[in-house]
């Protein structure tokens, strides 16, 4: 290509209007301090699904916590007389076989499922945690035999695992007994989650500044990388407390869960089941129950999932 | 597209934006890119957009042919390229005109291939995608030939069209020794065959240049001979030819490598392969070796250029490096916020910018500056807002050293195939330096070179094979838990990513009160004092304490490691890569900062960098490191102005702008 044949540009440049230069550097002193916590509820406030599912959650806890400001209704009275009447003054959603009025027994299962489904995650969450950050983060032979551990663990089937389990506690189940076989059974997740959040902390370079500051490893650990590791752990863990409650759920509904004296959503579907096709309302009010929840759960675990994601956030 | 509208003259533009408006749509609101931007290129220019990051640059480039990203498009303007309104074209036009047309050269070499394909396979892609499959041309000529019974045929008459073949090259060079052997015997046969093979690149050479190397090299009746065998090449010859012309040695065997196989500048050489397959009349180069070596860079640039000149293809060259742009363009355009703020022929705007922005860009772009930052001032050199006031005071000559490492070695142990089996990479062999106390040492190399790694054994972070590091006369390797403690006080690093180096749950009060927590120093009230202290040394306003990392820009951020290293009041500051990933004007900025400490606290600096234009301009001593080895140590001066060793030459050379004359010209 000659040089000769192509025409020359003109040099132009702009007018000096543009707001320039001075903002190279400055710092907006005017904006308020943005955490990540910040920068989270900032776009969590602004989404549905969140509001939605913390409306739900929050209804399933206070109907956990005082049942009786929903119903008055004593769940456990029966009377066969009315065994499958349909819904009347007083019992809106009907009765079942036993002739227990099912909106009280609706109500009155939701303490169950939620303790379980909160105790299970905070059980699972301290257990996987720890396991998951001390293999994450000391790494070599600890890291091999932990995460061996931890497989050996995650290939039992949760349910299956303590459905053997629970056969031990025939005498004497209860919500703690049923807590404690679903968490030993149910860590491995989290730690497998927080490792993996730990170990890709672990390289970064505020770490090794903290170690060329004098920062012991323990330390390192406790102030540095597990708050940076916490956002899948939280979002995980919202999602799980759904999956134990369903958990909880199949144990009643298989007969080795909560004893028959604690109402429970589980318990009251498998005793549904029999009149299924003549009288489907009667599974309907507890497992349509049982499915918000773990619905509400799920949707809240999502949302706080995009807003913790790093890549939603402006960086 | 027809093959009308695509020929033009010199005299009409091949590209011209007027007035172009990008925007995207944010959280916020909506966020212009690009406002009100233009930008000619003439047919064979090669045009260079300037700018720091998030100035527009490659959104522009983007834009042209419809690849912008997510939210973003064009809300106003007009891009005409060859004659047709790019924003209103339709989907398959675009389609039509990416990489037929227009080709890209992306910026990131490493994730810019598909693993999962070997490197010969992508480019064929890039043929198939744009209707060029050679075989299916070839074939389909000689059917509709034989249809009409002509025998001998010319397959395709226009010679640049058809090139060697795999099996016409292994033909013709049998035909060529035979010829030899029986002319002049085997002996000359050979090396007449050997000069022949390599000149004779499969896919890349076409017939006529093939005629011409084969009479050279003394094939009787040459023409009817090539004519018979070149045919034409298929898709893999063609592929190998691609490779072999944007710099791969060895094209053939490397087209069935993967791309996990290729070094970064390989990868880039595939993808300008990938960029250039179907003869674009523009190719958009969006920084294409800003993730390589500067030698490295060199070489492809150069070739880069070669080839480009020799195809006659329009180049445009998205840069942040004014020097690199200067260099490489014959015109530029600075980019800054979305605007165009200059554009003009390169030296002109190089010796004279007008717009304040520029320079500013000018004044303080790292390869166009000769003298260190402090010594400016002192040779005359009009003041610019980087030149800031210091002590001045040079080495002083006595030999105080802060710090000095003796025979350092790291062997580090790779794991090999097989368990158990490991092979020995030293990392770092036999590099011994000295650090003067108040002054800067500069350790200079390419990636590789072990330089980071000799920086984390002077912090204690990984322990040494052999050698000793001394610090103040003490040999580290000797100190308990308690004293080694007490050391981390007075050598503090400062690292490369400013985005990286913050814990982001830390607000800025926290991290820089860390360290004294850390060591016990003061109380609540008193480090508090300290923090509003050290946000004044770095010059941030002391309410950035209250903040986040993620709410400041990259150089405020560096600002708050220095200010964090500070803390301490260390002795020797360990800077690795610490103005690398900052755009220059704020990388000027830090590197004033960091000598007004310097002549303020008397600090030492080891400063680690692959970049020695920024070396000249802080550091007093260089050591050139190549694979693990001291090969150059000297004064600044000295390694600049006679360098002793060639590796040094080089990468002197490759510094971007280094050969343009722009201050030796104004000063004239």
């Amino acid at each position: 290509m000659p040089e000769t044949s192509r025409p020359t540009q003109m040099h132009f440049f702009a007018d000096l209007d543009v707001e320039i230069l001075e903002q190279v550097d400055t710092v907006d002193e005017t904006a308020p301090p943005a955490s990540l916590w910040h920068d989270a509820w900032q776009s969590l406030r602004v989404r549905p699904i969140f509001w939605v599912s913390a409306f739900l959650i929050l209804l399933v806890v206070v109907v956990a916590a005082v049942p009786r400001l929903f119903t008055s209704t004593d769940p456990s009275y029966c009377d066969l007389m009315s065994s499958y009447n349909p819904p009347g003054p007083g019992h809106p959603f009907g009765f079942d076989r036993q002739g227990c009025d099912i909106y009280a027994r609706t109500i009155y299962g939701a303490r169950a499922s939620v303790t379980v489904g909160i105790l299970t995650t905070i059980v699972v969450v301290v257990l996987g945690a720890v396991v998951g950050a001390l293999a994450g983060f000391y790494g070599k032979w600890f890291d091999s035999l932990l995460s061996r551990i931890t497989d050996i663990f995650f290939a039992i089937p949760l349910v299956l695992a303590a459905i053997v389990v629970m056969q031990v506690f025939a005498t004497h189940r209860n919500v703690f007994t049923v807590v404690v076989v679903l968490g030993v059974f149910g860590w491995p997740q989290i730690a497998r989650i927080t490792r993996g959040a730990v170990m890709s902390v672990k390289n970064a370079d505020f770490i090794t500044a903290a170690t060329a500051l004098g920062v012991s490893r323990s330390r390192n650990l406790i102030r540095h990388v597990m708050p940076n590791a916490a956002a899948p752990i939280i979002v995980t863990a919202t999602v799980s407390l759904g999956i134990f409650i369903v958990a909880e759920a199949t144990l009643s509904f298989l007969g080795i869960g909560l004893p028959t004296t604690i109402v429970s959503w589980g318990a009251d579907i498998a005793k549904a089941q029999t009149a299924l096709r003549s009288q489907p309302s009667v599974l309907f009010y507890p497992a349509g129950a049982l499915a918000l929840t773990v619905l509400s759960f799920i949707m809240m675990g999502d949302a706080v999932r995009d807003a913790l994601d790093p890549k939603a956030r402006k960086r | 597209m027809t093959e009308t509208t695509t020929t033009n003259t010199a005299t009409e533009p091949l590209l011209a934006i007027r007035d172009l408006e990008v925007s995207f749509t944010a959280a916020g609101g909506v966020v212009q890119a690009v406002r009100g931007a233009d930008l000619t290129i003439y047919p064979g220019q090669t045009v260079a957009i300037v700018g720091e990051s998030g100035s527009g640059k490659s959104t522009l480039a983007h834009a042209i042919i419809s690849l912008l990203p997510g939210t973003g498009r064009v809300t106003g303007g007009s891009i005409v390229f060859n004659g047709v309104e790019v924003t209103r074209a339709s989907a398959s036009e675009i389609v039509a005109m990416r990489g037929k047309q227009i080709g890209l050269v992306p910026q990131d070499p490493m994730s810019n291939l598909n693993p999962v394909w070997k490197i010969g396979f992508q480019v064929k892609e890039a043929l198939r995608a744009n209707g060029i499959d050679a075989s299916r041309a070839t074939r389909s000529t000689l059917t509709s030939a034989m249809l009409h019974d002509e025998l001998g045929v010319d397959v395709a008459p226009d010679d640049d069209d058809l090139y060697l073949g795999r099996k016409a090259k292994a033909a013709l060079l049998a035909a060529l020794r035979t010829a030899i052997t029986a002319a002049q015997g085997a002996e000359a046969a050979d090396a007449v065959v050997d000069r022949a093979s390599s000149a004779l690149r499969v896919g890349a050479t076409t017939r006529s240049e093939v005629l011409t190397i084969l009479t050279a090299a003394g094939l009787p009746n040459a023409g009817a001979t090539v004519a018979s065998h070149v045919k034409g090449a298929d898709l893999t010859d063609r592929v190998a030819g691609l490779l072999s012309e944007a710099g791969l040695p060895d094209a053939e065997r490397r087209a069935k490598q993967y791309p996990h196989e290729f070094s970064g500048g390989m990868r880039q050489r595939a993808l300008i392969a990938i960029g250039l397959a179907a003869r674009p009349q523009l190719l958009i180069a969006d920084e294409p070796t800003s993730a390589l070596d500067v030698t490295v860079q060199r070489q492809i640039l150069d070739h880069l250029n070669g080839l480009t000149q020799e195809l006659g293809t329009a180049v445009l060259f998205i840069t942040h490096d004014l020097g690199l742009a200067a260099e490489r363009a014959e015109h530029l355009v600075v980019m800054y916020r979305g605007k165009v703020v200059e554009s003009g022929p390169a030296l002109e705007i190089l010796k004279a910018p007008k717009h304040p922005y520029t320079q500013r860009l000018v004044a303080s772009a790292p390869s166009l500056a000769s003298r260190r930052i402090q010594s400016a001032k002192a040779a005359g050199v009009v003041a610019t807002d980087l030149l800031a006031p210091t002590a001045g005071e040079g080495p002083s000559g006595t030999a105080d050293h802060v710090l000095s490492v003796a025979n350092l070695t790291k062997v580090f142990r790779l794991r090999g195939a097989r368990p158990g089996s490991h092979t020995d990479f030293t990392a770092v062999d036999d590099v011994s330096f000295e650090v003067q106390r108040g002054t800067t040492l500069a350790l200079v190399g390419e990636s590789g070179s072990g330089k980071s790694t000799v920086a984390n054994i002077i912090l204690n972070l990984i322990d040494p094979t052999e050698g000793k590091v001394y610090f103040d006369g003490t040999d580290m390797s000797t100190l308990g838990p308690k004293d080694l403690f007490a050391f981390r006080r007075r050598v503090q690093p400062i690292f490369q990513n400013p985005y990286g180096s913050l814990d982001p749950m830390y607000s800025i009060f926290r991290t820089i009160e860390e360290p004294l927590r850390t060591h016990r120093i003061g109380n609540k009230a008193s480090r508090e004092k300290r923090v509003r202290e050290l946000l004044d040394m770095v010059a941030l306003p002391q309410t950035t304490m209250r903040r986040y990392p993620n709410e400041l820009s990259g150089g405020q951020r560096q600002r708050i490691a220095v200010a964090r290293a500070l803390a301490l009041s260390p002795e020797v500051l360990v800077c690795d890569e610490a103005v690398s990933a900052l755009d220059v004007l704020v990388q000027a900025q830090i590197l004033t900062l960091l000598n007004d400490l310097q002549a303020e606290l008397g600090l030492s600096y080891l400063f680690i960098t692959h970049d020695l234009a920024v070396v000249r301009q802080i550091a007093d001593r260089v050591c050139v490191m190549q694979t693990g080895k001291v090969v150059e140590y000297a004064t600044t001066d000295e390694v600049f102005d006679h360098p002793q060793r060639d590796y040094t030459r080089e990468l002197l050379e490759a510094i971007p702008g280094s050969k343009l004359d722009v201050f030796g010209n104004a000063s004239a």
